[in-house]
């Protein structure tokens, strides 16, 4: 599995739990279930449907321990984030996102994988998707 | 899905009218470039008259500005390579049993056991005892700085000797020194021996290697053996553990002890007695008490009871004393004196 993979799997947790101890959790356990997948080559990228799909299954298994709009987690070098930039309104959208809003976001406008594949990856029609992902950015410019 | 291609007239005048509700679904399209030419000019239109809509449009462009500065949050190595570890048997354990779904307190409590079983194990395996021991011991223990070895010359030797000798020599009762070494018998009455082993001194000590006979012809080591007497332990100083030996205390009651003093120093001569210790034998302790201290062949020890039982009245006991006489030779104290009347 590449680091570009391992990132995108820690970021989607991150942002989703905001708390440490299930980021680590969680992403080992999807690095583990993407894993078992690919036995050709483990250095290979992992397909961005997958990875929605995998994320989605495990986040569905976690997301009732998250404490929504809680941060747990300690400054330092484990997490940067860039200058300038708050967690603030995140936090915010957090608390208010629902269940369909707050993972598709993170998918699409934080770790860049095309509306198409979501769709894909969740099962739902391309534009169930955007129309998710309007109202989930709707949501968060309120905040920011 | 894009409309370019259809040609469908939403209304009367050709105009693909927008309300404000269909505006605000349409807008994150129009920000991505989903919407066909009509649908986007008819937006278009609905934002420059619809302030709420064109609220909405910001909204999401903020929302989208906001989402692209967080995608450039970094990860730390560590992190990342703590996630892409490999499985553990615990963590597979712990994952099979559920364990972060246990309820807090139940946790606790397992945690709390696990520490006190381990404590308790400490307690109970770690040999303390020894522990403790040394802890005290190297405390008080002495800092060696040098240690030298003394090589065992002639003359340390000689030292040695005398000193070994003058250790265990017999020491009178009442004079308050102690005598010189003590004679055995068939040893010179000069310079007597102290063990049996040093009274055969043509026998090979047990503890020397035989000497392995060397490639050219020489004469072979004659080997002889003890002839008399076996070194015992004592005489060696190996045994396995200290010998204990045994001392004869007797008191003669007599009538007119002057005249039967000298007769019981003739008898204990007679009987192959020696003197033991400094004093004279019969030494006149006091008046009218003699005092005999004296070794004696074991066999003549019934025969000198006889003798003193004639001479008076004999009370005589066995005890035991730390030095130990060769076999055969037995070592008496023996008092004479005037009987109460």
């Amino acid at each position: 599995m590449t680091d570009s993979s391992l990132r995108s799997i820690s970021l989607f947790f991150f942002f989703a739990a905001l708390e440490e101890r299930l980021v680590v959790t969680a992403s080992q356990q999807a690095v583990r279930s993407l894993r078992q997948g690919t036995s050709a080559q483990p250095t290979a990228e992992v397909d961005s449907v997958r990875l929605v799909r995998v994320t989605a299954e495990i986040w569905e298994e976690i997301r009732h321990q998250v404490n929504r709009g809680s941060l747990h987690f300690l400054p330092g070098p484990n997490w940067t984030f860039p200058k300038q930039v708050s967690l603030g309104p995140w936090r915010e959208f957090h608390k208010h996102a629902t269940e369909d809003e707050l993972p598709i976001l993170i998918w699409c406008k934080i770790l860049g994988i095309h509306e198409r594949d979501v769709a894909q990856g969740m099962n739902l029609p391309e534009g169930t998707v955007r129309h998710r992902l309007g109202r989930a950015l709707r949501k968060l410019g309120g905040m920011a | 899905m894009r409309f370019e291609s259809a040609e469908v007239k939403l209304s009367k005048k050709g105009a693909r009218q927008l309300t404000p509700f269909f505006g605000r679904e349409l807008a994150y399209d129009y920000l991505n470039d989903h919407l066909d030419s009509e649908r986007r000019e008819a937006f278009e239109k609905l934002v420059q008259s619809q302030p709420e809509v064109r609220e909405e449009l910001d909204r999401i462009r903020a929302g989208l500005e906001y989402a692209r500065s967080l995608a450039g949050t970094e990860i730390g190595e560590e992190l990342l390579a703590e996630i892409n570890e490999p499985e553990t048997y615990l963590s597979v354990l712990l994952k099979k049993m559920n364990f972060d779904l246990w309820p807090q307190g139940v946790k606790w409590a397992l945690e709390a056991t696990v520490v006190l079983s381990f404590f308790l194990l400490a307690l109970i395996v770690v040999p303390w005892g020894p522990i403790l021991q040394w802890g005290m011991n190297s405390a008080n223990e002495a800092l060696v700085l040098a240690e030298i070895s003394r090589k065992q010359g002639p003359e340390t030797a000689r030292l040695a000797d005398v000193e070994k000798s003058e250790r265990g020599a017999f020491e009178d009762e009442g004079t308050g020194q102690a005598a010189k070494p003590a004679t055995t018998p068939g040893a010179a009455p000069t310079q007597p021996p102290t063990t049996v082993a040093e009274a055969v001194p043509a026998a090979p000590t047990p503890a020397a290697p035989p000497v392995k006979p060397a490639a050219t012809p020489t004469p072979k080591p004659i080997e002889t053996k003890a002839p008399v007497v076996e070194p015992t332990e004592v005489a060696s100083g190996k045994g396995k553990k200290p010998a204990e030996g045994s001392l004869y205390r007797g008191r003669l009651a007599v009538t007119n002890s002057p005249v039967i003093g000298p007769k019981v120093r003739d008898q204990i001569l007679a009987l192959g007695g020696r003197k033991a210790g400094e004093v004279e034998l019969g030494w006149e302790r006091s008046a009218g008490v003699y005092y005999f201290h004296f070794t004696i062949p074991e066999a003549r020890y019934d025969e000198l009871q006889r003798l003193f039982q004639e001479s008076g009245e004999l009370r005589i006991s066995n005890e035991k004393h730390p030095r130990v006489m060769p076999d055969g030779i037995i070592r008496l104290i023996v008092t004479v004196e005037e009987a109460r009347k």
